[in-house]
This record gives C-alpha cells, sequence and structure tokens, in this order.
C-alpha cells in the first residue's frame, strides 16, 4: 500500500511517515501544495493524506485540482474544525478528515478504514488465539469454553477482533461501540475494557486484550 | 471642518449645533422683523390719524368761521382773522376754492393737486375726505370739506358753497419714521447677530453630552473599560443615549474581564502538564536508560498529552459558542432515547462504583442530538462520579407547561457548598481542586454543559441541599422559542 503526505510541517510528516512505514505502509513525504500534486498526478498512490494549509498550493487547491484527473481517496488534516471547512472538503471530493491535534491510533484507524473501503466487513477473520466468534449465532467461545457475554461487551469484542493488531484509541472505541462522537468520558472505555478481560483474558494465561499506555488497547496474540 | 479623524467637527453645517444655531438665527431674524414692521405700520397708522383728526377739527373750525363771511372778497379782506389764532404757518396751508376748483383764496403757496381739487368739487355735498399727495418733495396730507359762505347772515340767500382745504406738511413726520424704519433695521440686524451668537450658545451647551461621550469614547481603551459618562446632568434625551452607551461599556468591560481572566486561568492550567512533560523529559534525557524507562517516559507523556489536546479541544468549543460560531443541526427528536444511550454508555462504571441511574419521564426535544449527547455526558460523569457507593442517580424529564423541556438529574453525596453553587458553572472551576483525582478533570465539564444549553436558547441550573441531593437541571425552550 503506497499513501502520500502531503505536509509543510516538517515534524509533522516525519512522525507521520514513520509510524505508517512502521505499520508496512510505502510512504512518501511532500513538503508543498506544489510537489504533493505532481506526485500525486505522476504516480499512483492508494491513499493521500493531505494538509489543508499548505504553502503555496493550499490542500483546497491540490484536492480540486488532482480530483480534475484523479480518484485517489484522500483524507483531509485540518487545524481547524469548523463546520465549513468540513463541508467545503467533502464536497471537494474528500473521503474524511482528521482535526489537529489527533492521536496517531485514530489516524491508522481511518488510513484503514478508507483503504478497507468497499471489502466486505464480513471478510475479516473472526478468532485470535483460541478465542473465536460466530457473528450469527453471537455466541463467543474461548479454548471450547463458552463466555457469557452483555450486548455491549459482546460489541466491544467485535471491534477488537475486526481490528486485531490495531491500537485502539479510547475516543474511537467510544465512538464505534456507544456511538458516542466527540470525546466523551473516556473513563468508561477503561471500565468496559477491564470487565471485557476479566471474562476474556482472566480465567487464561495467554492475554488476548492489552492495554497500550497513553494511546489505548490493542487486541492480539502475543 | 473635520478633526483629524476625518469627521465632520462640531462646526461644520452638518453639526447639529450649526443647525441649531441657524435656524434660531433665522427664526428670531425672522420674528424681530415681524414684530418691527408692525410695529412701524402701527406708528405711521398712529400718526397719520392723529394728523387727520387734527386737520378734521382744524377743518371744524375753519367751516364754522366761513359763516362770518358773506363773501368772498370779505374773505379775502379779511383772511388773517379767518386764518386765526390756529392756523400754523409752518406746516399748514388753507385753500379755499369754488365750485369748479378754482382756488378763491390761499393761505400760502401750495399747489393743490388739480384732480383733486377738481374730483372733489365735482360731488356737491359730499362729507369730508382725507387725501394724501407729494409737492416739491414734500409730503401732504388734507382734509378737503364742503363749507358755506355767509351762512350765519341774515340774508342766507347770498350763502355761496365752497371748497375748503386744509392741509399739513407731513414731510417731518415721515422724515422722523424714516429715521425710526433704520433705527430699526440696525436693530434687527444686531438683534439678529446677538440671537444667532445666543442660539449658537444655546445649541453649544446644550448638546455638550454629546461632545461628552465622544471625549469619553475616544478615551476608552482595553485597559480603561471602568470609564463612564456622568449623566447626572444630562439632559432626558442624552440620558437615554448615555445609558445604553454605558450599559454597552459595562457589558464589554465585563467580557474583556472575564476573557483575561479566561486567558490566565489557561495560561495557569496549561503550566502543570507542561510542567511535568518538560521535567519527565529532560531528567530522562538526562543519562542513558534502559529502553523500559524510556518507554515508561514516554507514556506517561501520552497520558499528559492527551489531556492537554483533551483540553485545548474543549477550550475551542467554548470559545466557538461564546462567538456563537457553532452552526447547530436542529432536530426534533426523544430526549429520553439520548438518555438512555448515555445511561448505557456509563451502566459499566456506576455498576463498577454500585450506583444505579434511574431514568423517569420523557419528551421530544428540538435541538442538536450531538450536542445534547455531549451535555448530558458531563452530567452523567459527574453524577457517577460523585454519587456515594449504593446510592441512585435519578434523571428526570418533564415536558413543561410552557411548552418547554426540564430535564433533572439528581445524585446524593456532600453536595455543593452553597458560596461555590453559584460557579460550578465557570471555567476551569473545581470544589476542590486539591483532590487526587482533579489532575484528571478539567473544570470545564459544567463550562461546556451551560454554554450548549444557551446555544440552545436554554439554561443549566445547580441545586445542592447540605448532605442531601446534587441536582442539574437543564431547560430547553418551547420549539417555537428557538433562536436560530
Ligand atoms: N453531581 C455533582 N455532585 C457534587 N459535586 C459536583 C457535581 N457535579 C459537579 N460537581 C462539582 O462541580 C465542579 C465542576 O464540575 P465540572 O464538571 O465543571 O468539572 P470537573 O468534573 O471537575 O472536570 P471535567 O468535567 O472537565 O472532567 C466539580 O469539581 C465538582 O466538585
Ligand atoms: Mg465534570
Amino acid at each position: 500500500m503506497r499513501l502520500l503526505i502531503v505536509e509543510d510541517e516538517p515534524k509533522t510528516g516525519d512522525y507521520l511517515k514513520k509510524g505508517l512505514t512502521e505499520h508496512g505502509y510505502t510512504v512518501e513525504v511532500a513538503r508543498t501544495g506544489a510537489d504533493g500534486l505532481h506526485l500525486a498526478l505522476e504516480s499512483d498512490f492508494d491513499l493521500i493524506l493531505l494538509d489543508v494549509m499548505l504553502p503555496g498550493l493550499n490542500g483546497w487547491q491540490v484536492l480540486a485540482q488532482l480530483r480534475e484527473k484523479k480518484e485517489t481517496p484522500v483524507l483531509f488534516l485540518t487545524a481547524r474544525d469548523q463546520v465549513d471547512d468540513r463541508v467545503k472538503g467533502l464536497e471537494l471530493g474528500a473521503d474524511d478528515y482528521l482535526v489537529k491535534p489527533f492521536a496517531f491510533s485514530e489516524l491508522l484507524a481511518r488510513v484503514r478504514a478508507l483503504l478497507k473501503r468497499g471489502k466486505p466487513a464480513g471478510a475479516d477473520a473472526l478468532c485470535v488465539a483460541d478465542l473465536e466468534i460466530d457473528p450469527i449465532r453471537r455466541r463467543v467461545t474461548r479454548a471450547g469454553q463458552r463466555m457469557d457475554l452483555t450486548a455491549k461487551e459482546y460489541a466491544l469484542l467485535l471491534l477488537f477482533l475486526r481490528r486485531q493488531t490495531e491500537v485502539l484509541s479510547r475516543t474511537f472505541i467510544a465512538e464505534q461501540v456507544w456511538d458516542m462522537n466527540f470525546d466523551s468520558d473516556t473513563n468508561v472505555v477503561d471500565v468496559a475494557v477491564r470487565r471485557l478481560r476479566a471474562k476474556v483474558d482472566d480465567p487464561f494465561h495467554r492475554k488476548l486484550i492489552h492495554a497500550v499506555r497513553g494511546v489505548g488497547y490493542v487486541c492480539e496474540a502475543r | 471642518m473635520a478633526d483629524a479623524r476625518g469627521r465632520p467637527g462640531w462646526l461644520s453645517w452638518n453639526s447639529l449645533t450649526a443647525r441649531l444655531g441657524a435656524l434660531f438665527a433665522l427664526l428670531s431674524a425672522a420674528l424681530l422683523a415681524v414684530v418691527g414692521l408692525m410695529l412701524v405700520h402701527a406708528l405711521e397708522a398712529e400718526l397719520r390719524s392723529r394728523d387727520i383728526a387734527e386737520l378734521t377739527a382744524k377743518t371744524a373750525q375753519l367751516r364754522e368761521a366761513l359763516g362770518d363771511f358773506e363773501s368772498v372778497p370779505a374773505l379775502r379782506a379779511r383772511q388773517d382773522d379767518f386764518f386765526g389764532a390756529v392756523y400754523d404757518r409752518e406746516r399748514q396751508a388753507i385753500v379755499v376754492a369754488d365750485r369748479a376748483g378754482r382756488a378763491l383764496l390761499v393761505s400760502r403757496e401750495l399747489m393743490v393737486p388739480r384732480e383733486l381739487l377738481t374730483g372733489f368739487a365735482g360731488q356737491p355735498g359730499r362729507g369730508p375726505q382725507a387725501v394724501d399727495w407729494t409737492q416739491n418733495g414734500d409730503d401732504w396730507c388734507a382734509v378737503l370739506a364742503w363749507g358755506t359762505l355767509g351762512q350765519r347772515s341774515i340774508a342766507s340767500a347770498a350763502a355761496t358753497p365752497v371748497v375748503l382745504v386744509v392741509a399739513l406738511n407731513r414731510s417731518s413726520t415721515n422724515l422722523m419714521l424714516d429715521q425710526f424704519y433704520r433705527q430699526l433695521i440696525l436693530l434687527l440686524a444686531g438683534g439678529g447677530l446677538v440671537t444667532s451668537a445666543i442660539g449658537f450658545a444655546v445649541a453649544w451647551h446644550g448638546l455638550r453630552p454629546l461632545r461628552q461621550i465622544d471625549a469619553t469614547a475616544s478615551a476608552i481603551t482595553a485597559d480603561r473599560l471602568a470609564e463612564r459618562l456622568d449623566l447626572a446632568r444630562a439632559p432626558a434625551e442624552v440620558q437615554r443615549l448615555g445609558a445604553s452607551f454605558n450599559a454597552m461599556l459595562a457589558r464589554l468591560h465585563e467580557s474583556f474581564r472575564r476573557l483575561s481572566e479566561f486567558s490566565s486561568d489557561l495560561a495557569h492550567e496549561l503550566r502543570t502538564p507542561l510542567n511535568n512533560l518538560l521535567g519527565q523529559t529532560h531528567v530522562a534525557l538526562s543519562r542513558p536508560r534502559a529502553p523500559r524507562d524510556y518507554q515508561d517516559v514516554l507514556e506517561s507523556n501520552a497520558e499528559e498529552l492527551e489531556r492537554l489536546r483533551k483540553m485545548t479541544e474543549d477550550m475551542l468549543f467554548l470559545a466557538k459558542a461564546d462567538e456563537a460560531r457553532t452552526r447547530l443541526d436542529w432536530q426534533t427528536f426523544q430526549l429520553r432515547h439520548e438518555v438512555d444511550k448515555v445511561a448505557e454508555y456509563f451502566a459499566v462504571v456506576a455498576e463498577d462504583r454500585a450506583v444505579r441511574v434511574e431514568v423517569t419521564g420523557a419528551a421530544p426535544v428540538h435541538a442538536d442530538r450531538r450536542l445534547v449527547q455531549r451535555a448530558l455526558n458531563n452530567l452523567f460523569a459527574n453524577a457517577v462520579r460523585h454519587a456515594p457507593p449504593g446510592t441512585p442517580v435519578r434523571v428526570r424529564i418533564d415536558p413543561g407547561d410552557d411548552g418547554g423541556v426540564r430535564l433533572a438529574i439528581a445524585n446524593a453525596g456532600p453536595g455543593i457548598a452553597p458560596e461555590h453553587l453559584p460557579r460550578v458553572f465557570d471555567r476551569f472551576f473545581r470544589t476542590d481542586p486539591s483532590r487526587p483525582d482533579s489532575a484528571e478533570s478539567s473544570g470545564l465539564g459544567l463550562a461546556i454543559v451551560q454554554s450548549i444549553m444557551r446555544m440552545h436558547g436554554g439554561l443549566a441550573s445547580a441545586a445542592s441541599e447540605a448532605d442531601g441531593l446534587t441536582t442539574f437541571t437543564l431547560r430547553f425552550p418551547a420549539a417555537s422559542a428557538h433562536p436560530r
């Protein structure tokens, strides 16, 4: 998967490149709007991360000119959380947008969502190690043992399994499981995950859900 | 005239002072002129009627005297007797003419205009008539009357009708009137000047409060917002303007005060996490460490930074709410539905703390769903956090009788001290900043609740009984009363 980052702020560009490269993407960085547009038109990328405030050609202009020729998905990065900006970006053909400052895990989640777009969600593997989910019968088993989960615990576990190895931020989890679309009290997520782990992980030696301190939670068989 | 800022000055044509002054001057000049003219007119008429009365009296005397002379020659022979003592040679002239208008006797050289004389002579028996004319630069006024010669003699058949003319030279009177005229004009001009000066002065004085407003307004800067207009002696018209102006200043002052308080609070709130970040990072970098130690520092930094991020987000939200820049996504929905959703979100935490959440009532509201969800979230977080284990958190939704909706969320616990109650909705306000978990909380939660309610044209309020229930109430206005 090839990504293009168009970002003039050097530190932002560098850490985005580093983080995304470490997650298995091939990343190129352009520091100006003109460079970015040139690169985007020259070669094929799977996704473009586009900053709005750029010297010379700004993000809007880059997007407008790009859309005349190509349909590469674009994720907008903006520092201005204004309805107008959001609407303008989406109207111009951006596929998603993210307001700075954002958590890297948040960005990663959105990048993955955009790249996966169009692929059927059911195709995800719904098991990790000896834990299995049967989505049709809504049944969870670990090591052949049936687990009794509440509806929200089930939804939470389903999210973890669908997003295995991804670090999920608390905000993202709250949004996905409880439909809380803002910085809600994330303490709730900690409690909910703790309860889920008590049922799914505590009785077993091998832990599947791990806290990533300062970032969120990840589900993987270590 | 314009001042340095390009505004018209106090004496330019569209200044009120100039206009009022000019109007005053114009009116007083017109008034003076009218009164003066009327005076002159009245004087002139009065003088003339006196002259005519004098002439008429004289005529009556002379007519009487005519009876003593039986013929024209007799009259001529004793003309001094006829003219008599009453005759004022300087100013008067007497003519006796026959029926054809021919002069029979003339007291002094005087030409009564012929047509006047013949005109009157042609109307025998007519009553006395007053006439005016000008001759050789002199203005004359005369009374013409019929008289009869020899009326008193025994032989009354010899009586001869004659025309008697008694004239008065009015030149001196007219001269006096002219002088009077001239003086009057001078007086008018002078009076006009004086009254316009007074007019300007009065207008200038009357508009002084406006200039004071100008001066005060010009002197106002961010650090001198406490300045107010002194309205104690201002006229009624200016009082209202001044009062509005003062009210505006008061509002500005208050917003400014809040703003500067807010930014100093903000700086203060940022200092602690920034200090931690800086300190931890510096200590970590001061010597080589095991990777595990670096990881520790980074993780701690990440937590701290996450809090900073959330705080800036909240602050931005509040700032935008203040500027009314947030466009609301109005829709009508069941408030109960959102409450249940948020209650479900907090269910695990509540259960963890052995707190029950009980929701009663239902009502539709017209509002922005996401914002309402956010407000509920903050209220639930507080209630669940402060409720002692084993106690319920009660949420009640009431459709108000005014068409609005009320939501009350109550929890037991130590409550909020009365002196703290009015401040709980203030930014960064925490009742006990030394609490161990206060590092987790920013004190922005209730401020956001209040600003969300304000955006909806509603209100959030708090009530707390000592060692009793702490209740937060959200009031949504009736759908018709929504600001748009
Ligand atoms: N239900 C309640 N019972 C008792 N005290 C309360 C309650 N809700 C709020 N308070 C008091 O009011 C203060 C302000 O609350 P607010 O929600 O604004 O800030 P916070 O909860 O401290 O921080 P944040 O919500 O930003 O995490 C709190 O510090 C708390 O002491
Ligand atoms: Mg709070």
